[in-house]
């Protein structure tokens, strides 16, 4: 009978502890991470009754097991992990993507509406309406970029603040876990039927929760204990150790927080090894897109800083002065000096300073750069662009500052400060751009809608000559004059014959000169249009001025120059390569036979010329004169004029002459010698000879008169990067070459005749003048930036399109990891969760098997009742 | 399938979330009006919109600009059409003091109106367009261009700048017309000379060069072109003369000798090479002044100087009587007639040029219109919404919501627990 009793009792216990699991489960239906339990049961060892067989025993529990797949949950984990990355970009790529493409937040209609500004302008110049709308339109452009940079900047600050919040939770998570653990340990068996059910749900619904945040790896332990691993390989919890993590601000951005890892009393760096999760999330949307965003921005402005100044400074403002900068300077050395930052590591002192200028718009690229001094000890640096991690430059600091190295558009110059092998510092053009544009420009009058520079033509002209209106690109050149708003010098074209002219400085319109160097005989096209000025920024020129010139010889053939070498050296300005073209002159040579050699120089223009002034001519009686072997017919200026310029063979020789009536001016444009040699009269005829220096010979006739010899001088001009040096018979050592670059240029064309004068002058109160007006509304559509192909707001609009191609692509990813996600949840729950239905089913099959084994007992104790009362009870 | 309970509410809840988030774009979109709410539904059309947006509002620029170089153009044809009126005039009074019939007074008369019509021309000349600025004046848009100089005769002291305005992407139209190239560069019918003074001169005195004039034309071609250059000396009781292109001196006239050293005789006549002209006030040493030899002669000069060889025979009708005296007078009077006739015909050239520009910008106004309608069907091609498509696509998706709300709460109520009383 006991049996019956136990095997009763033994029912009850097993269905009360089904009905307490059911219970259990109910009660967690909604509990998040909890898997369902369920109790195992197993009939208990049978009584062995002889031939019998077996008698029942009764049921045991064999435990209490949850209902999990681990492949389910790890499913879950790292669905959960990629969906919130996504979500986290996602959200924040949108915020960016609403402000930047909205018309109300957007750049886009304020660039509009400043170069429509610039456009009234161009209507009415002198109108002092649109000049105000130009500046009050430049400044909604501008309080647009600034607070487009403030929206950056905030985003940028909640990501921080989110970075934190998030770390925290990761340390609250973490402990949380290592509590479980030592819990777990204390309490589990090696029974697989026996373990802490709750707790490990517990644990697991942790690890899904810290999935959520970052990307960890977790690793079962023997004592069933959870290692948390980070990053690539810390490790956050080990069995109950607990470490943790904690932000810094950035050592290479002031602005940003890093995230370290922290190992008893030392930390150290992870950001670069963290991804995934929303941490992930944060940190990966902080250096694509935002910095993109930030790059992006800052070279629109750039562009705008730049373009806008330039095109100001090339003009001429209401109070005839030259233009000023419109928007603060681009590379002003502030804003040139705030673009790097030093890594907290380089050695002490801090006091390196760098300048990165922004050159070449069309050659930027929206990226950061890191410039490093390898450690090799030669003061070697390299600087790697960090979009794709390309080193784009390296150099190498000889000890000179300052040591420049260009690339990708910019010029970075290494000014002062004790640089030293293994100093970091990253380079951050565009960053502060958007915020740094300002409108500087306040006074209406100052806007150079104006050309600083005016053509006309001469009264006389009987050809059909004109002249352009003349293009201005740099008025920092010496021709003009800011002080007394002045052309200097003032220009005329003189030409000589329908084919040639000289540029002359007319200064005093009744006596031009000659320009140094001089500009003479240049040869005009007809057909096209001839530029008269050097369009070569850097191009030089000088005249010949070494110790023979002017030294006039007497009685000796030829015109005594020395033999010299001379030398130009070429810098390529392109690839710093130096080459060196010499000449070497034969004794004697003239100027016209050097001036021919150095022409087929490259990079080398030379002209030959020659000019005398002969005066003072007396003569009693027949006196000759023989000029270059030619016999000149006459004693008295106007017929010696007429006599050289008669003679053919002289022609040939491109000498020419003028007379004023007492004295004769002979000019060569080949550069020829000159040989005079006075023959007959009586004592006392002579005349005088003055050569261009001003060296004053007085030939006289009647006895043997020595001829008399000099050569001429050559014009040289060379372009950009070619220097001369000579031993000093024509060109002294090391001449001061002197720019030849005028900042301005004009045009001729059609048929002008022989005495035509074209003039360039100052535009003094030229203020309907709307040239520069209209090159700067020109800038709108003009395609500046990334590499020549887009204008300021197509470049402005292609940010737009990114972002919002990122931002699409974003919400596609984030949608499909969603519903990934959400199948891992659901399988994990069609696993593991609970469902009422089946509960309420069980709960009905308990409860009955519970009332069926209490009726066991009562049958045991009924049946016992009996047998005592039979055996006389 | 085993289901459990929470996920049973989990898909009950994201299926109903779903429809509700679709719903409320769609209402959005309603609202506004539009077809996307962001760029990154469809990052290529909005940018496309952008650009199209940035063409669109060139475009309408352009067309502002062109109503502007409209306005202008028209304003100077019709000043040109009015000096063309008056330059009829002055043909027919040089025309009709040709017949051999006239008094003195009638000659002093003419040239009175002469003087007149040479006014309002001028005054013509020195129009102002519609923001206070000389149409003719080229960039020197606040200095008046035609002025009547010290002695008698015109100047023009405006330039040869053009001013142009964008019409369209590549072509660009002038807004302002440099009278110098219509009215002061005409080609005379014999050469003649210009005088000028240099601008460094003395500013504190009051000297003057008058205009001058070619008396002899046949010495005057024989040296032609030759431009001179007269300066005063230190003291300026004396100057010189001398040519500009190589120093020489030049003879004068009576006594024939050089101009060096010349003595000056305030307001007498100085003659050389068929050139006269006179210098009055008193000059300051250093003092330059030019004289040019030119083929060109401006309108008002033209018409100044036969008004004053009218007044000369008006004063003195003797002048007329010797052969010699008639044939000048014939000579000066078909010279006149000839110049002015130049004149008409560049102010008629420069107003038919005109014409051809107003037909050009009626032209581009037309192209530009096109373009911006086309611009704006683009634009709303993309960027409209179909408001029947969303409606459609509203009332489908408040349906769906509509019956998963009422399957859910139906289905969520059908549990065993009901049934256990």
């Amino acid at each position: 009978m006991a049996n019956v009793l136990q095997v009763g009792v033994s029912a009850l216990v097993a269905n009360q502890s089904g009905l307490r699991t059911v219970g259990h489960n109910i009660a967690n239906t909604s509990t998040e991470g909890y898997s369902r339990q369920q109790v195992n049961y197993v009939a208990r060892t049978p009584t062995e009754i002889g031939q019998a067989g077996f008698l029942g025993n009764g049921v045991g529990q064999q435990g209490v097991q949850r209902v999990v797949d681990s492949f389910l949950t790890e499913e879950l984990n790292s669905t959960a992990n990629s969906y919130q990355r996504f979500e986290v970009l996602y959200t924040n790529a949108s915020r960016l993507d609403d402000l930047l493409g909205d018309d109300s937040t957007g750049l886009s209609p304020t660039i509009r509406g400043f170069f429509e500004a610039i456009q009234s302008g161009a209507e009415s110049p002198t109108s002092s309406a649109s000049r105000q709308l130009m500046i009050s339109q430049a400044e909604l452009m501008v309080n647009r970029f600034h607070s487009l940079q403030e929206r950056l900047n905030n985003q940028n600050d909640s990501i921080n603040l989110q970075i934190e919040t998030i770390v925290e939770q990761i340390n609250a998570i973490a402990r949380q876990i290592g509590e479980l653990n030592e819990q777990i340990a204390a309490r589990a068996t090696n029974d697989e039927f026996s373990q802490p059910n709750d707790l490990l749900d517990q644990r697991d619904q942790l690890i899904f929760e810290l999935s959520e945040l970052v990307s960890v790896d977790s690793l079962e332990g023997d004592d069933r204990t959870t290692d948390i691993y980070i990053g690539n390989g810390q490790g956050l919890v080990i069995g109950n150790q607990v470490f943790g993590l904690e932000t810094e601000t950035s050592r290479d951005d002031a602005s940003r927080l890093d995230i370290n890892f922290v190992v008893q009393s030392s930390s150290f760096n992870i950001t670069n090894n963290i991804s995934g999760g929303e941490l992930g999330g944060m940190l990966e949307f902080r250096e694509e897109i935002l910095d993109l965003v930030y790059n992006r921005m800052g070279i629109v402005a750039a562009g705008i800083m730049s373009e806008v100044n330039d095109q100001q400074q090339r003009g001429m403002d209401l109070d005839n002065e030259v233009g000023i900068n419109f928007f603060n300077d681009l590379n002003s050395q502030t804003l040139m000096r705030s673009r790097y930052t030093p890594d907290v590591d380089n050695a002490l002192p801090d006091d390196r300073v760098i300048e990165v200028s922004i050159d070449e718009l069309g050659e930027l690229l929206p990226s950061d750069y890191s410039l490093e001094f390898t450690t090799t000890g030669n003061m070697q640096y390299t600087i790697t662009r960090l979009s794709d991690d390309t080193v784009v430059a390296s150099n190498i600091l000889s000890g000179v500052f300052p040591s420049t190295t260009e690339f990708d558009g910019l010029e970075v110059n290494l000014v002062s400060g004790s640089f030293s092998d293994g100093d970091r510092f990253t380079l951050r053009p565009y960053r502060t751009l958007s915020g740094d544009i300002e409108v500087q420009l306040t006074n209406i009058r100052d806007i150079a809608f104006a050309q600083p520079i005016r053509t006309s033509l001469g009264n006389g002209n009987v050809g059909t000559g004109r002249i352009t209106q003349g293009e201005v690109m740099d008025t920092s050149t010496a021709s003009f004059d800011r002080v007394n708003n002045a052309l200097v010098p003032p220009i005329m074209i003189e030409f000589l014959d329908e084919t040639s002219y000289d540029v002359l400085d007319v200064t005093d319109p009744a006596n031009p000169v000659n320009l140094v160097p001089p500009m003479l005989n240049q040869t005009f096209t007809r057909g096209l249009s001839n530029a008269v000025f050097t369009d070569d920024e850097n191009e030089t020129g000088l005249t010949t001025d070494g110790t023979d010139i002017s030294v006039v010889q007497i009685a000796t053939a030829g015109n005594g120059y020395s033999s010299e070498t001379i030398e130009f050296t070429t810098v390529d300005p392109e690839t710093q390569v130096i080459s060196r073209q010499s000449v070497t002159t034969a004794l004697n040579d003239t100027a016209e036979t050097t001036a021919q050699t150095l022409n087929a120089l490259v990079g080398v223009t030379a002209t030959g010329r020659n000019y005398a002034e002969i005066s003072s001519i007396l003569s009693a009686s027949p006196m000759t004169l023989t000029f270059n072997g030619e016999l000149l017919a006459g004693t008295d200026a106007d017929t010696l004029r007429d006599s050289i310029n008669n003679n053919l063979n002289l022609a040939a020789d491109g000498i020419s002459a003028k007379s004023d009536g007492s004295t004769i001016s002979i000019r060569a444009n080949t550069g020829v010698d000159f040989t005079f040699q006075v023959g007959g009269g009586t004592p006392g005829d002579s005349v005088t000879i003055t050569t261009e220096d001003g060296a004053v010979n007085t030939v006289s006739g009647a006895f043997a008169t020595p001829a008399i010899t000099f050569g001429g001088k050559i014009d040289i001009f060379m372009s950009e990067g070619v220097t001369v040096s000579g031993e000093g018979a024509l060109v002294s050592v090391l001449p001061n070459p002197i720019s030849t670059y005028l900042g301005y240029q004009v045009e001729v064309d059609g048929a002008p005749q022989e005495g035509d004068l074209f003039f360039v002058n100052y535009n003094t109160d030229g203020f309907s003048d709307n040239r520069n007006a209209v090159a700067m509304a020109q800038l709108q559509a003009t395609k500046i930036l990334d590499n020549g192909e887009a204008t300021f707001n197509e470049s402005y609009i292609n940010l737009v399109n990114v972002i919002g191609t990122s931002t699409n692509e974003l919400e596609i990813s984030r949608e499909a990891t969603l519903s990934i996600f959400e199948r891992a949840r659901a399988d994990r729950n069609d696993i593991a969760g609970v469902n009422m239905d089946e509960e309420a089913v069980k709960l009905l099959q308990f409860e009955q098997a519970y009332n069926a084994a209490a009726q066991i007992i009562t049958i045991a104790r009924s049946t016992f009742d009996t047998l005592i009362r039979s055996t006389g009870g | 399938m085993r289901i459990s309970t929470n996920q049973f509410f989990i898909n009950g809840q994201i299926g109903m979330q779903r429809v509700q988030e679709q719903l409320s774009r769609t209402q959005q979109k309603i609202a506004l009006s539009t077809n996307y709410l962001t760029s990154s539904e469809n990052p290529v059309a909005t940018t496309k919109v952008m650009i199209f947006e940035e063409q669109l509002a060139l475009a309408e620029k352009f067309e502002e600009n062109i109503g502007f170089a409209t306005n202008s153009t028209e304003l100077a044809e019709s000043t040109l059409g009015s000096i063309v009126n008056s330059l009829q005039r002055v043909r027919e009074l040089i025309v009709g003091a040709n017949t051999a019939t006239l008094s003195g007074p009638d000659y002093l008369s003419i040239a009175d109106e002469l003087d007149g019509i040479a006014d309002e021309i001028a005054g013509l000349m020195n129009a102002k367009d519609g923001v206070g600025d000389f149409l003719f004046s080229g960039f020197q848009s606040s200095t008046k261009p035609f002025i009547e100089r010290n002695g008698g005769g015109w100047e023009f002291q405006g330039d040869r700048g053009v001013r142009f305005l964008e019409v369209s992407v590549d072509t660009k139209i002038e807004i302002s017309f440099p009278g110098r190239s219509v009215f002061v560069d005409v080609e005379a019918s014999r050469n003649t000379l210009i005088t000028s003074e240099s601008e460094f001169n003395d500013p504190d005195t009051n000297a003057f060069i008058s205009i001058g004039e070619v008396i002899d034309q046949e010495a005057f071609d024989q040296v032609y072109p030759t431009d001179y250059v007269m300066t005063f000396n230190d003291p300026p009781t004396t100057y010189n003369i001398v040519e500009r292109s190589d120093g020489s001196p030049v003879l004068g006239e009576s006594p024939p000798q050089p101009l060096v050293n010349a003595t000056y005789n305030e307001g007498t006549e100085i003659r050389f090479n068929g050139a006269s002209f006179l210098v009055s006030g008193n000059p300051s040493a250093g003092d330059t002044y030019f004289i040019e030899s030119t083929p060109r002669e401006d309108i008002l000069t033209s018409i100044y100087r036969i008004s004053e060889v009218y007044k000369d025979v008006g004063e003195n009708i003797n002048l007329i009587q010797t052969a010699e005296g008639a044939a000048r007078f014939q000579t000066a009077s078909e010279t006149a007639l000839n110049n002015i006739d130049a004149g008409l015909i560049s102010v008629s050239q420069e107003r038919s040029r005109l014409g051809t520009n107003l037909n050009q910008l009626s032209t581009l106004m037309d192209m530009s219109e096109g373009l911006r309608i086309e611009l704006r069907d683009f634009i709303s091609d993309i960027e409209d919404l179909d408001i029947a498509e969303a409606a459609t696509t509203l009332s489908q998706e408040t349906f769906i919501l509509e019956a998963s709300q009422a399957s859910f709460a139906r289905i969520s109520s059908l549990t065993i627990f009901n049934f256990l009383r």
